[in-house]
């Protein structure tokens, strides 16, 4: 038996054609195979892109900005790399954010994150992808939608479904949204805040607003502009954001109780030298409060075109608070006390979304509690 | 299964049961169906899609397919109907076109509501088909023995309708319906809460508070309890609570019309059928008679017995079974066959 294989493989040598052929009917055989398991689920959030991939779990969970060579339109870098980069470029190199403000700015640039992303957790061969969720924000319009769909068929890959992220980032929390019961889940992301009443594991309605994490940031950068008459980054401003945030209750303190400031490094308007000023939580406080007006008055109209027997739910399921603006301290306060319902925060901020795109991969059937 | 098979139903307006004979009472669960709009295949039926009324997302369309008694969404009707005689075993559609079936319906309904009830046996293949007052059926299934040449007066307060009957000799003497009954109560319960609380609540939670506050006992003990419903001026969720007190003084004008009804009926009725009215009283049926106090309160102001019945909730259903048995001839007795 050996000794005849060996002969075959000899004349095949010889005949180099017929052994190219062989070889690729054995590549071919191999993708088959490897295509029947993946799934893939994506959170396109505005500031954070997340990847999971099934049985691997999540691989990928940085921002989502592209970092892009002007001259060529070769990708330089995407995620935590490019982050980086945000302010501190030469002008042969465009920062994007394609996600910006919740909106699709640019589908071909989507497109390449993803392909960049896919390609860096070592997964360029698209074609073992065999099903894709994406995860989206709440009011992205039909023809968004379609795009993205599209862009997963440009993929390659068929099965390319869509969701809201509201609904992934309740499942994602734990919530059991499959029963006939209602859940209001908050999740202030990057871009949007978020407003979603859940019932039988389909979004009933939802709302969203161009107020979040970025424009917190921004308005921070306005505010120390007009006050301190320093210009500072989007970068620093996060990060004072981050130390100094806080809604109602105690201002945020070190350990002896003393409270906590910050020293932002940026440029004299005046001057134009570098230069330091040291912010306190209270200024920032009324910064953020100003922020959450808008949030107060969308999550009030959101409560009030809720039907009414989901409304009376509520007051036993509380409201779920997720993502990033969720770690505001006394956010939860704030909430509670305008709503006059329980709120809870959402055990795993950042990756409930990704927690429940999990979920959802796993799940066969759509929006029914009990099939029949 | 050569023989034919008897199906006996009783489609009300807040619960649907069916009753196949030599398997008894099969179904027995509220009159509502939930849908997928895109698919149109049924995502619950029964219990489960009553709870989800008032709690769906723009994917499932919940349908209750009957209203103050008569058909109103036939291809609800059918798809519940269906649903139903799916879950029995071993039941074929050609066991169904033999089957003879009876369905009950409110008293006072129109020659084009009966037809409609005919229509819908006709589309699940069952051609056998003869429609009975519920009643009647009510009484039956209470275990009153309406063959003798005895007036006996029924009140049925069902969901939709309330029907109010004289039987005697085993058929209706003269029937009288309103549509008002249950749902009623509960559509007022929710105006009366918005009214003086401004909160709006839902279908549901005013059927609870019917069922656990509803009391029509003159010195009822007050009973407190809170429910959730939505702030019509602020919008957000808000707790109200409510008493004893003031949802029998809701519920009581829709019974004092249900009285006026039975002194209309009494008052048509024959002298001699009256008599015997007097000394055995009124039977209470339908799932409104399990309201706390309402033997009393009818008993005082008409001035006779008045008693309910054992099994409200499924004696319609359960008289079906002797309605199979004689077809509705009066001059058949099926209790002694």
């Amino acid at each position: 038996m050996k000794s005849n294989f060996r002969a075959n493989t000899l004349t095949n040598v010889k005949q180099g054609k017929f052994y190219s052929q062989l070889g690729k009917s054995f590549d071919k055989e191999k993708t088959m195979k490897e295509k029947t398991n993946l799934s893939v689920g994506v959170d396109l959030g505005t500031s954070n892109l997340l990847i999971y991939v099934e049985g691997q779990g999540t691989l990928f969970n940085e921002p989502s900005i592209i970092a892009i060579d002007k001259a060529t339109g070769n990708v330089v870098s995407v995620g935590n790399e490019a982050a980086k980069l945000v302010g501190k470029t030469h002008d042969k190199i465009e920062v994007v954010r394609p996600l910006q403000g919740g909106v699709i700015s640019d589908i071909q640039l989507i497109k390449e994150i993803l392909l960049f992303t896919l390609d860096k957790i070592f997964l360029s061969n698209l074609d073992s992808i065999s099903k894709m969720l994406i995860c989206i924000p709440s009011e992205i319009t039909n023809t968004e939608k379609e795009a993205i769909v599209e862009l997963g068929h440009s993929l390659g890959i068929q099965n390319t479904e869509i969701e809201e992220e509201i609904k992934a980032a309740a499942l994602g929390s734990g919530v059991d949204i499959f029963a006939p019961r209602g859940h209001m889940v908050i999740d202030s992301g990057g871009g949007t805040t978020d407003f979603g009443i859940l019932s039988l594991g389909e979004v009933v309605l939802s709302k969203s607003i161009k107020i979040a994490g970025d424009f917190f940031d921004r308005q921070i950068i306005d505010h120390v502009k007009t006050v301190h008459k320093l210009e500072i980054g989007n970068q620093t401003a996060e990060k004072i954001k981050i130390t100094l945030a806080s809604l109602t209750g105690p201002y945020p303190a070190d350990d002896d109780g003393n409270l906590l400031e910050y020293e932002a490094m940026g440029r004299d308007l005046v001057s134009g030298l570098p230069r330091r000023a040291v912010l306190g939580t209270e200024e920032i406080r009324n910064v953020l409060l100003q922020c959450f007006d808008p949030i107060k008055s969308v999550l009030l109209t959101t409560l009030e075109e809720t039907p009414p027997e989901l409304a009376g739910d509520l007051v036993d399921t509380g409201i779920l608070l997720t993502g990033g603006g969720s770690q505001i301290p006394g956010i939860r306060e704030y909430i509670a006390e305008l709503a006059q319902v329980p709120v809870y925060l959402s055990e795993v901020p950042l990756t409930a979304v990704i927690d429940g795109c999990k979920k959802m991969l796993k799940m066969t059937s759509r929006h029914f509690y009990s099939e029949v | 299964m050569n023989e034919k098979l008897g199906l006996g139903i009783d489609l009300g307006t807040a619960n649907l049961l069916v009753f196949l004979e030599r398997k008894g009472i099969i179904f027995n669960e509220p009159s509502v169906i939930a849908f997928d709009r895109e698919s149109g295949r049924i995502v619950a039926a029964g219990e489960d899609a009553h709870k989800m009324l008032g709690k769906v997302h723009s994917k499932i369309a919940v349908v209750k397919p009957l209203r103050n008694g008569v058909i109103s969404d036939m291809r609800a009707a059918k798809a519940l109907l269906t649903y139903v005689l799916g879950k029995v075993e071993n039941l074929t559609e050609k066991n169904l076109s033999k089957t003879t079936c009876v369905i009950c319906c409110p008293s006072e309904v129109t020659k084009i509501e009966r037809d409609v009830m005919i229509d819908l046996a006709a589309k699940m293949n069952i051609m056998d088909v003869f429609i009975e007052e519920e009643i009647k059926s009510g009484a039956l299934g209470a275990g009153v023995d309406i063959f003798k040449s005895k007036g006996i007066l029924v009140v049925d307060i069902g969901g939709g309708t309330t029907d109010v009957g004289v039987l005697s000799f085993g058929d209706i003497v003269l029937s009288r319906t309103i549509r008002k009954a249950g749902s009623f109560m509960d559509d007022e319960i929710s105006k009366y809460v918005k009214k003086t609380q401004s909160v709006e609540i839902g279908e549901l939670t005013s059927e609870r508070i019917k069922i656990e506050l509803g009391d029509l006992h003159d010195h009822a003990k007050v009973v407190t309890n809170k429910y959730a419903g939505r702030d019509m001026v602020k919008g957000i969720p808000k707790w109200v609570t409510l008493t004893t007190s003031e949802i029998s003084s809701v519920i009581t004008p829709v019974f004092d019309e249900i009285i006026k009804l039975i002194s209309a009926v009494l008052k048509d009725t024959p002298p001699e059928l009256s008599a015997d009215i007097y000394q055995h009283g009124i039977l209470l049926t339908g799932g409104c008679s399990l309201i706390r106090g309402i033997e009393q309160y009818i008993e005082k102001r008409i001035q006779v017995p008045v008693k309910v019945v054992h099994n409200p909730l499924t004696c319609v259903a359960e008289g079906t079974k002797y309605l199979l048995k004689n077809r509705g001839d009066y001059l058949v007795n099926p209790l002694q066959l």
